[in-house]
């Protein structure tokens, strides 16, 4: 059962003399329970896509049309108290800054404690340690914490207790965007080893969004590429990123570097540059980079297709199913 | 399958090596010698807490080698660039490029050793004043240090290496303002002005970490094709280790301020020794599903540089560490005596 | 036009202030063609108020008070603008060194800005003008002399947080020297909130050549708006004109100036600029 549906959602930025496309006609379902890796360079858009959804964007700079169905109601269209109460509580974010919302002059107990109280103003305080307790407990910190200044915490702590803090109300969707982008890959992959315990045990649907497709490929079950507030190709990362359909996930996936397989010698680069986004354009945005690009590429825009009800792609020449190494 | 495929890569690998490590040895010239370089800070408002940023770093660089620098935040690998170009002043220890002392050199003229020792910044976005064109900020660089009679040799020097690294057409670039440009441009422009002094050595500091993943590999490609082709000597700094791997000869892991590890690059990333480089390597990931990563589980986030544990600076997050390991400093050695250096006791009977 | 209106309600201050003192430099250049009279003749209409001869009426001596405003315009417009830009001169120069040098020249040139700051200026100039006499040039010196600090103070910041920047670090290390780079970048990166300050400088620029005017040290041989108000203070209850057009004219060219300065630092600080603008 899918808990948010994406339906043709657009948001685009308002210059004074130009519009920025940054979603651009995303359609995307997200399962009950399952974990999405949303990936894309700088400028596809993909932590807009979130940001539109949750309407945390400036409503003066920005516009978003479409529709965005959690559980059946849309977010877009839906009144700000309704949406208040989802926010936060069914579906939260942890943003990559999120260590800095801490005030540094209260403890941590403080501050959680309040934000505590503003969703459950009766709780008793012995009520509220006990649930903070376990809260810190998911992910790994003693309750000393609690007692503790934001300054007196290590950076990979402050991320923990901002991911304790957005579970405070047992949302459904957790979005993490770019949250453990900043800490160093042994904190990195400690925290996601957790949050993929926490899940189990919460039935959390988790909504990953990252330019880092190894996080993508170890810590999610399905991926979604962005490229120029597009999606591109979407499905489990078993099919995506091992048989790549679209030009682009190739690419994409060639020049990441590893040292298991072609450490050395074939990392490749893309050419070219991404198209502005203030033009306007026809067909495909990847057109002017991808070297499986025809005139149908520049003219029309791809529309979807299908491999099976998990997998689909926006191209009008995929590859054929070959592995990553298809050449290029 | 895989198997076989990467053995046989490790194979080349190992010949290219071994080609590269003879061709080096024949000219063997070392252009950077770094002994014992420490850097200290003292905190603003707590002067009694020392934060000890380098703590005793050795090595040396040969004329035209990769050297790669990897490592967690706070490690001191950037405080390791800046102090090996001079652009800040090591507490303690020497430095030398080309057996000059870096401290004669920067006293007696400043130009040459800017000359010998350059930097690449991590932020392209920020490298350039944007006021200023792309091709004033070049043919300032060499007419700053008297390459070229006239602004017209000048100008023609700027526009057939802006060619040569396929930033086309050199004149559009040549024109162009810092802010119209892509952060992979602006890189390699970066890359290009340091290179027109022809240095000895030129320090890479996080290059490519701003960059987006699908441009990446041609600023790197880039690097290291003017590097080969000047025969000049990179120290590439970075917390990226397949990257790292990608460009450098040889690799040295830091941590707190020390180097835990140093070799060549295949023998430190396909068989390391320290504990910490096991959990730095094992924690990488691939972009392919298929290889699930196994991390080596480490406890807790390095300390901070100002309260560095006794003994091994690891011991209070290793799996092996002992009672030794956390009262005994532990010292650079060479165990297999082939030039892989560990620090760490037990190196050999972890493998 | 469309662009025009567009631009007026983007930035109405700045548009706004622009106008008027477009108006102000206009007079001052035509003043010879504007005024009816020479400011400088007396006549045997003495103390008129204002009417179809004299607009603005005289004062004692018969001078046109009008005349005197349109000419005096000049001299409020080279002081305000002179002294301003020599408070801009000094303040930036001392403020970028002190910033992006740090250390001893930081510490050396921060504690003279402090003195300069405590020194009641206007005391300072009192005794400077009353020692040394008092005369167009000297008046804008000494204005310009001690109205530096607020820039200095700004600078220094602006350089503070260039320092840091990786442009300046790369042309350090590319080798270019640190007067060259104070030059190139510091200054000419961190200059805005000055232009901004400047613009506002000018008006209190000339207020103060009016406050010395009014106190009888201005020069006595050039007409100017605080003399002008000085001259009427004896007559408020029988001739307010003399002293009312002046003050007019004052708040008029400060308003003036305090819009643009305004304006420009709504558009050249990107911190308010986010927050007026989003």
């Amino acid at each position: 059962m899918s808990i948010l549906e994406i339906k043709d959602l657009s948001v685009s930025y308002l210059g004074d003399d130009y519009k920025v496309r940054a979603v651009d006609h995303v359609s995307l379902n997200i399962e009950e329970g399952e974990s999405l890796g949303i990936v894309g360079e700088s400028g596809s858009g993909k932590s807009t896509l979130m940001l539109g959804i949750l309407r945390l964007l400036n409503e003066r700079t920005s516009k978003t049309e479409g529709e965005a169905l959690f559980r059946g109601n849309d977010l877009i269209s839906m009144n700000k108290k309704e949406l208040a109460k989802v926010r936060w509580s069914e579906i939260s974010v942890v943003f990559q800054k999120a260590m800095n919302v801490f005030s540094p002059v209260h403890t941590i107990e403080t501050f959680l404690s309040d934000i505590y109280k503003v969703h459950r103003p009766n709780a008793k305080r012995q009520e509220i340690r006990k649930e903070l307790t376990d809260l810190l407990a998911m992910v790994n910190l003693p309750k000393q914490v609690l007692r503790m200044y934001p300054h007196e915490l290590s950076g990979g702590m402050l991320q923990r207790t901002s991911i304790a803090m957005s579970l405070m109300f047992r949302p459904k969707i957790l979005v993490l965007d770019e949250a453990t982008t900043a800490l160093d890959v042994i904190t990195q992959n400690q925290i996601l080893s957790e949050i993929l315990e926490i899940e189990e045990k919460l039935h959390l649907t988790r909504v990953l969004i990252t330019h880092d497709m190894s996080v993508v490929a170890n810590f999610c079950k399905k991926i979604a590429v962005f490229y120029a507030g597009r999606l591109m190709e979407v499905g489990y990362v078993e099919d995506v990123l091992v048989h790549p359909r679209h030009p682009y996930t190739r690419d994409l996936v060639k020049s990441y570097p590893t040292f298991s397989e072609d450490g050395t010698g074939t990392v490749i680069s893309i050419p070219g540059t991404m198209i502005d986004l203030k033009k306007a354009y026809t067909g495909c945005p990847y057109a002017n980079r991808c070297d499986r690009a025809t005139e149908q590429c520049r003219t029309d825009r791809p529309m979807e297709d299908q491999m099976d009800e998990h997998w689909s792609y926006y191209c009008h020449n995929p590859l054929q199913g070959g592995e990553t190494d298809e050449s290029r | 399958m895989k198997a076989d495929k990467m053995q046989s890569f490790a194979q080349d690998m190992a010949a290219e090596q071994i080609e590269k490590a003879q061709e080096i040895r024949k000219s063997d010239k070392t252009i950077l010698q770094v002994t014992s370089l420490k850097k200290h800070y003292r905190q603003k408002n707590k002067r009694n807490v020392l934060v000890r940023s380098l703590d005793g770093v050795n090595f040396e660089l040969k004329k035209g080698e990769c050297l790669g620098i990897i490592g967690e935040s706070g490690c001191g690998k950037s405080t390791l660039g800046r102090v090996l170009i001079g652009l800040e002043e090591a507490t303690a220890g020497e430095i030398l490029i080309d057996w000059e002392d870096i401290n004669d050199l920067k006293k007696k003229n400043r130009k040459e050793l800017r000359r010998k020792a350059q930097m690449v910044f991590q932020n392209p976005f920020d490298t350039f004043d944007n006021r200023i064109r792309i091709g004033d900020i070049l043919t300032s660089t060499l007419k700053l240090h008297d390459i070229g009679k006239t602004s017209k040799t000048r100008k023609q020097i700027v526009l057939d290496s802006l060619k040569q690294v396929g930033l086309l057409p050199e004149e559009d670039f040549f024109k162009r303002y810092p802010n119209e440009l892509s952060g992979g441009q602006l890189q390699r422009i970066s890359i290009l002005r340091s290179m027109l002094l022809k240095p000895e050595f030129i320090v890479a500091d996080e290059p490519v970490s701003m960059l987006d993943v699908s441009v990446r590999a041609e600023v790197i490609h880039m690097l290291r094709r003017m590097a080969e082709q000047e025969n000049t000597a990179v120290v590439f700094i970075s917390h990226d280790i397949a990257t790292t791997r990608y460009i450098a000869d040889r690799i040295a892991v830091m941590y707190l301020g020390k180097i835990m590890e140093m070799g060549t690059a295949n023998e430190v990333i396909t068989s390391p020794m320290h504990p910490y480089t096991k959990a730095l390597i094992s924690n990488c990931g691939d972009a392919d599903p298929r290889h699930k990563m196994e991390p080596l589980k480490v406890k807790g986030e390095p300390p901070s540089p100002m309260n560095i544990p006794e003994g091994c600076s690891f011991s209070d997050r290793c799996p092996y560490a002992t009672d030794r390991c956390r009262s005994e400093e532990q010292t650079l050695h060479d165990f297999k005596e082939d030039g892989h250096l560990v620090r760490c006791r037990f190196a050999l009977q972890h493998n | 036009m469309k662009k025009v209106k567009h631009l007026i309600h983007r930035y109405p201050r700045l548009i706004f202030g622009l106008c008027m003192a477009f108006v102000l430099v206009i007079v001052a250049v035509l003043a010879p063609l504007l005024s009816p009279y020479n400011p400088y003749d007396l006549s045997d209409d003495m103390m008129v108020g204002p009417s179809a001869a004299h607009w603005f009426g005289t004062d004692k001596l018969g001078r046109d008070i009008l005349s005197m405003i349109l000419y005096g315009s000049r001299t409020s417009l080279i002081i305000g603008i002179s002294s301003a830009m020599i408070a801009a001169v000094i303040g930036t120069i001392i403020g970028a060194i002190a910033g992006y040098l740090g250390g001893k020249a930081d510490l050396i040139l921060g504690e003279i800005i402090n003195i300069f700051m405590m020194i009641p200026s206007f005391f300072l100039i009192l005794i400077i003008v009353a020692l040394f006499g008092s005369g167009l040039f000297k008046v804008m010196i000494v204005i310009g002399l001690t109205s530096w600090t607020g820039n200095a103070k700004i600078m220094r910041g602006q350089a503070l947080s260039l320092r840091s920047r990786t442009f300046v670090k790369a042309s350090e290390a590319v080798g270019e020297n640190r007067m060259k780079i104070l030059i190139k970048h510091i200054i000419p990166n961190g200059i805005f909130p000055i232009v901004s300050n400047t613009t506002m400088g000018i008006a209190s620029a000339i207020l103060m050549e009016s406050s010395l005017a009014f106190l009888g040290l201005g020069d006595p041989n050039t007409v100017s708006w605080g003399q002008l108000i000085a001259n009427g203070k004896a007559y408020l209850t029988s001739g307010w004109w003399i002293s009312f057009f002046g003050g007019i004219a004052i708040i008029y060219t400060v308003v003036a100036f305090f819009f643009i300065g305004d304006g420009l630092n709504v558009i050249l600080n990107p911190k308010i600029r986010n927050v007026t603008n989003v």
